[in-house]
């Protein structure tokens, strides 16, 4: 842990150093706009994709990216520009809608967010002409909510961002931008209510977005994995979301949020194992149903991650522990079946997984049909091939159902995983392998940290008041002296 | 939430709880009736007092040396003194840890898995307590707690057994039949043992110190009294004396609908508890071969520790031996748990004059 | 770098169990104890397990052999199958008249001793051989151990706590104020019937009681709480009728009047409420007089023939009620085992103080 910091730290500097070097070289440079022009072209050469429009007499040249700008706005600054006299230009261009840019990294990061970079022999000039085309707001695919909003975030940054400052509507709410990667910079929003979340998490998130160099960082989910404690975890740390809604609650929770350009996803963080088991179906039902269906997912997760496991044990070596009543069937059904069972039920689930990989990457109109594929080839002929048992199916069934209901898609995989684990152990020693399993996963995951909060918040270390919001989905009127 | 480096009081009871309650649970309604005879069940309270007061010891020597740890008030000493003691108390420490677990593996093997040798147990055991160990005790505590509430419902499962309970079972005797007890008594002193540990980490707790240790405590006690009360309701007395391991018996007289004869699965639950006992014990040890020995790594230190404790836990063969070994060790244990803070005051107070000595002058 | 060595580690120790699949396996569900003539094998057991034939049925096999104790005998059973026996499923273990008579302590011993085999497994007599009642092959009725043991559990539903398991025989067996006891079964016209309650004293067999005579019996017994009472009364002149109540047993205890006296003097309170089901008399059975008249001639029913079944009992010197141990929470320790329990327990003057409350008459005026 303190290691890892350490290093964190040590990266820190590093980069705060590296910018340092680079600003102060591109002072000296500064002299006039040429000097930038220069670098510009030289930076972006071989881009044919780069539109110029030059006005010779007023000695200024316009660079932009034909596609992501406004072609309307473009042309009516044209017109407008077309008019005036070379003495107009400065007076013209010190309208606050154009900001100067001193620097080559920001006219790059300009030119390529989507906005017209004009340049003067002096300066260099920003016209954020920037088009929002792109997908249009949908309902969320991963995480449906039966009550609740439908919209979901979008690619584009500033439409998410309005969707958020429509939910939080206060001046509290503050965002920072920040910068991740080396050539090809990504921008990320952090964003939080101030006075809500807690000023250490926020230089400690800053600290480590900042540390990241690497390119390539396409989605939030990528970036999360570069920013956790805990990288050879099997859990999810950060807790990512589609939805605007929960980024809100969140928020008011206290939670700093992280969105970045150009992915639907934002991160929430400090997060707990139990804000994945939240869904925003749960606020919207009435306290007790709420609290339900809550323990109905935790009772989902032991069902998913031993129900398989407990089969193997008892059919491998705990035979004693089935009722009498039980036994018939269970003698019967595995009768046929010539591989042990632990061997059995790796195939079922290994062919299950396969099932559910394959449906997620068929087009939907195709993917039904692997459902019905599927539900034969296991459903019926393993069964009379001799293959598979009856109880197991039923058995592997509940179990991957069970894994469904876990609201988070990422800690649903996760566990998913760990179940093979469960199931190998149990082949091993029985109930003994699973007590084993159960006791390395409990060590590790009361040892997991997210921005240094217990992953087991309310549970481990202990924090009974807290028990009614997370635990368990607590009546609303109280929920008002939380602060 | 930010991470504290303290324990809460909460965290402090659940690990007291967790440290002392082991292996002896399982034939402690046994002990019990061999020591104290029929309605046995009350010494235990008698002596869980015991305990109590002996925390209360630990818990002044924190008082008046004003929150020092142990290590602290210790340090005064040159080091070649606390050598050979802190050696010994080391090694019966080590050797409680180790032996704890190597009974709970053995009779592991004759209930439930005759056919699984015992390396593969103790292997087990020790991957996860290299797990616990190589983090500190805060992080410790943490999962202890976890630990604590996949283990608590196995009491609730008591439930199961009161409608085969009476008290007309119970006998209007108390303290009658062939009983034994100061051995007696001592060997059940040695079920409770584990909280003077405690001594270690004292000064590690927040706030309320003695209430919280003293909690701990009273939930063994309690859990304790509960099994050992309905084994005698539950048991005729003759039996019970004849019960090799009475609550495994308990255990495996619940049924489900579902599932019956649970008992191989809950006491591989138990074993998780015995795991924290050896787990703690060998965290005592490691913090005093740390304090002794200040230069080796810390990593190099707990891998040395577990190695020597495997090699260890192969010397007796057979359960008669552990348990022979485990009543020498326990004895040395019960007089460290009282000398040790009795000595550690007389060296405070000591001090204490010390100081006041030279600061008169 | 840990996690590797972890998983490292958990590789290495693929040391398994050793693996009882449950298909591979002669789950023994009932075994039976006889003695033989033979005096070499002494012994005679008799082992039923569930198998799947061919065809995929689910069927059972039976198999007796002779021995000198029972886990020898055990050993030879195992030669006479393809299947790993194992007793992990044993429900029903059942013992010959004439080796319950000689003592069931060295039997039961063995069988609490293993850990396999759970201490819920039920017991039960045979009247004549245990191995008949096994070996009997009931039309469309499957295993006989399932038989059994619903058998059992329906007699324990039905007012009729015989519901002796292993653990229960031996808590009232090592209890020195109570004796066990055990139901008995018998084969008749090709089907296994219930046929009375044996009486132990300490593990030995003394009695068998007839099923009429175990009634009372278990009206006296505090655990049962409910059940069915059908007997004839006199209700007027050479008049006989039969009655059926349905009764709730509301109070229950045994009260030692004195603890100095001798010979000492004991008596079982009980307290029923019941709703008549049948009655066959003349009389309107709603009419309050006519109730209270027969809830005198049930009392007294019951008081008579209770009386008659104490009596008997303290004649075979067995204590199936408990009552010795109401009688040991009246002494100290010392008295107590001083005392020579049998003897006191005959010369003992017990009484039945019953009170019959009947509550409604059905719903039929």
């Amino acid at each position: 842990m303190r290691k890892d910091r350490n290093r964190f730290l040590k990266d820190f500097k590093l980069q705060k150093d590296q910018i340092r070097n680079i600003t102060s070289d591109m002072r000296e440079s500064k002299l006039a706009g040429e000097s930038i022009l220069e670098q510009f072209i030289s930076d972006f050469k071989n881009s044919s994709d780069l539109s110029v429009t030059e006005f010779p007499h007023l000695t200024v040249k316009i660079y932009y990216f034909s596609y992501l700008i406004n072609k309307d706005h473009y042309e009516q600054f044209l017109s407008m520009l077309r008019k005036i006299t070379p003495d107009e230009v400065q007076p013209f261009l010190s309208h606050s809608e154009f900001k100067a840019l001193s620097d080559m990294s920001d006219v790059e990061e300009a030119i390529l967010s989507g906005s017209v970079i004009l340049f003067t022999e002096k300066q260099a000039y920003e016209l954020p002409f920037q088009e929002g085309k792109g997908r249009s707001i949908a309902p969320s695919e991963t995480e449906t909510v039966i009550l609740g909003a439908h919209d979901a975030f979008v690619e584009s940054v500033d439409v998410n961002l309005s969707l958020i400052r429509k939910r939080v509507m206060s001046s509290k709410l503050k965002t920072i931008k920040l910068h991740v990667g080396n050539k090809a910079k990504r921008t990320v929003y952090l964003l939080y209510i101030e006075g809500v979340a807690s000023e250490n998490d926020l230089e400690e998130i800053k600290k480590r977005i900042l540390s990241v160099h690497n390119d390539g960082i396409v989605d939030t989910n990528m970036l999360v994995q570069y920013i956790d404690e805990y990288p050879n975890s099997p859990f999810p740390q950060f807790y990512t979301t589609e939805r605007p809604d929960v980024v809100a609650y969140k928020m008011f929770d206290g939670k700093i949020v992280g969105l970045m350009d150009n992915s639907p996803f934002a991160f929430c963080t400090p997060v707990s194992f139990f804000d994945f088991m939240e869904s925003m179906d749960d606020f919207g039902q009435r306290w007790i149903v709420g609290t339900f269906i809550k323990i109905t997912r935790y009772i989902a997760i032991l069902v998913t991650l031993l129900f398989t496991a407990l089969y193997v044990a008892v059919t491998t070596y705990h035979y004693e522990m089935i009722p009498q009543a039980l036994l018939p069937t269970l003698l019967e059904s595995r009768s046929k079946v010539p591989f042990p069972p632990v061997i059995e039920a790796l195939f079922l689930e290994f062919l299950l997984e396969l099932l559910r990989e394959a449906g997620a990457r068929l087009p939907t109109k195709v993917g039904q049909t692997i459902g019905i594929v599927g539900g034969i080839v296991i459903g019926q002929a393993a069964v009379q091939a001799g293959i598979t048992s009856n109880i197991l199916i039923i058995v592997v069934a509940a179990s991957a159902i069970a894994s469904f209901v876990v609201p988070s898609y990422l800690l649903s995989a996760s566990i998913r995983i760990v179940r093979f684990g469960f199931i190998i152990l149990s082949g091993f020693w029985g109930n003994l392998g699973i007590i084993f399993g159960m006791g390395i996963l409990i060590i590790h995951l009361s040892s997991l940290t997210n921005l240094n909060s217990p992953y087991l918040l309310p549970i481990s270390p202990m924090y009974p008041k807290f028990f009614k919001y997370s635990l368990i989905r607590g009546p609303f009127k109280k929920k008002a002296e939380r602060g | 939430m930010q991470m504290k480096e303290k324990l809460s009081p909460f965290q402090a009871s659940i690990l007291i709880y967790l440290i002392q309650s082991g292996v002896t649970l399982f034939f402690l309604p046994r002990l019990v009736a061999e020591a104290f005879g029929t309605n046995g069940w009350i010494g235990l309270i008698i002596i869980s007092i015991i305990v109590n007061m002996n925390l209360f010891l630990i818990w002044l020597v924190f008082k008046i040396s004003k929150g020092k740890s142990m290590l602290e008030i210790i340090s005064i000493f040159p080091k070649w003194i606390t050598l050979p003691i802190f050696l010994f108390i080391a090694g019966v420490w080590l050797l409680l840890g180790v032996f704890v677990m190597v009974k709970f593996c053995m009779i592991l093997r004759v209930l439930f898995f005759g056919n699984v040798s015992l390396i593969y147990l103790l292997s087990m055991a020790y991957i996860l307590t290299y797990m616990l160990l190589k983090m500190d005790l805060y992080q410790i505590a943490k999962s202890t707690v976890v630990l604590f509430y996949f283990t608590i419902w196995t009491v609730f499962l008591l439930a199961f057994h009161l409608p085969e309970f009476s008290f007309i079972r119970l006998t209007p005797f108390i303290f009658k039949g062939e009983t034994d007890m100061l051995k007696g008594g001592v060997n059940i002193f040695t079920a409770l043992l584990g909280y003077e540990l405690s001594i270690l980490f004292i000064h590690m707790i927040e706030r309320k110190q003695l209430k919280s240790l003293i909690a701990g405590n009273t939930i063994t006690s309690i859990i304790y009294l509960g099994v050992t009360f309905v084994s005698y309701g539950f048991f005729s007395f003759e039996q019970l004396i004849r019960e090799m391991y009475p609550v495994v018996t308990l255990l495996g007289y619940i049924s489900f609908p579902v599932l019956e004869r649970v008992e191989n699965f809950t006491f591989s639950v138990f074993g998780l508890k015995v795991l924290m006992t050896t787990v703690m014990y060998l965290w005592g040890t490691k913090e005093l071969l740390q304090y002794q020995f200040k230069k080796i790594k810390s990593t190099i230190l707990l891998i040395g520790i577990l190695i020597i404790s495997f090699f260890v836990s192969f010397i007796p063969k057979v359960i008669k031996d552990v348990e022979q070994w485990l009543t020498y060790i326990t004895y040395a244990c019960t007089a460290i748990a009282f000398l040790l803070p009795i000595f550690l005051l007389i060296t405070v107070l000591f001090t204490k004059k010390l100081n006041r000595m030279s600061a008169n002058e | 770098m840990n996690k590797v060595f972890v998983s490292i580690i958990v590789f290495f120790l693929t040391g398994c169990a050793e693996q009882r699949i449950i298909d591979d396996l002669a789950l023994i569900n009932a075994v039976g104890y006889d003695v033989t003539d033979n005096e070499k094998n002494p012994l005679k057991l008799t082992v039923t397990f569930p198998i799947i034939t061919k065809d995929g049925k689910y069927d059972r096999k039976t198999i007796l052999v002779e021995g000198k104790s029972s886990k020898e005998a055990r050993e030879k059973v195992r030669m006479k199958t393809n299947l790993k026996l194992e007793s992990g499923q044993m429900r029903v273990s059942l013992f010959g008249q004439e080796i319950a008579n000689k003592g069931m302590l060295p039997l039961l011993n063995s069988l609490v001793r293993d850990p396999s085999i759970g201490t819920r497994a039920k017991l039960a007599l045979a009247e004549d051989e245990a191995s008949d009642i096994l070996m009997l092959q009931i039309k469309n009725e499957g295993q006989n151990a399932t038989y059994l043991e619903q058998f059992l559990t329906k007699l324990n539903r039905e007012s009729l706590r015989t519901n002796y398991n292993i653990y229960q025989f031996l808590r009232d067996y090592y209890d020195d104020g109570i004796d066990p006891i055990l139901p008995v079964f018998r084969v008749e016209k090709n089907n296994i019937a219930y046929n009375g309650i044996g009486l132990f004293q300490e593990d030995k067999l003394v009695e068998i009681l007839k099923p009429s005579e175990a009634r009372y019996l278990f009206l006296f017994r505090e655990e049962m709480k409910q059940g069915n009472f059908v007997e004839q009364i006199d209700v007027g002149e050479e008049e006989k009728a039969s009655i059926m109540l349905n009764y709730e047993l509301k109070e229950h205890h045994i009260k030692i009047q004195s603890s100095s006296t001798n010979p000492k003097k004991a008596s079982i309170y009980i307290k029923l409420i019941g709703d008549v089901i049948e009655y066959t008399g003349k009389e309107e059975i709603s009419d309050p007089k006519i109730q209270k008249k027969i809830e005198k001639l049930i009392t007294k029913k019951i008081q008579q023939e209770g009386k008659e079944l104490i009596v008997k009992l303290q004649k075979l010197q067995v204590d199936p009620l408990g009552i010795n141990r109401y009688v040991r929470n009246k002494m100290n320790y010392k008295e107590w085992k001083a005392l020579d329990k049998y003897q006191s327990y005959q010369d003992m003057n017990i009484n039945i103080e019953a009170n019959i409350i009947i509550n409604s008459s059905g719903k039929w005026k």
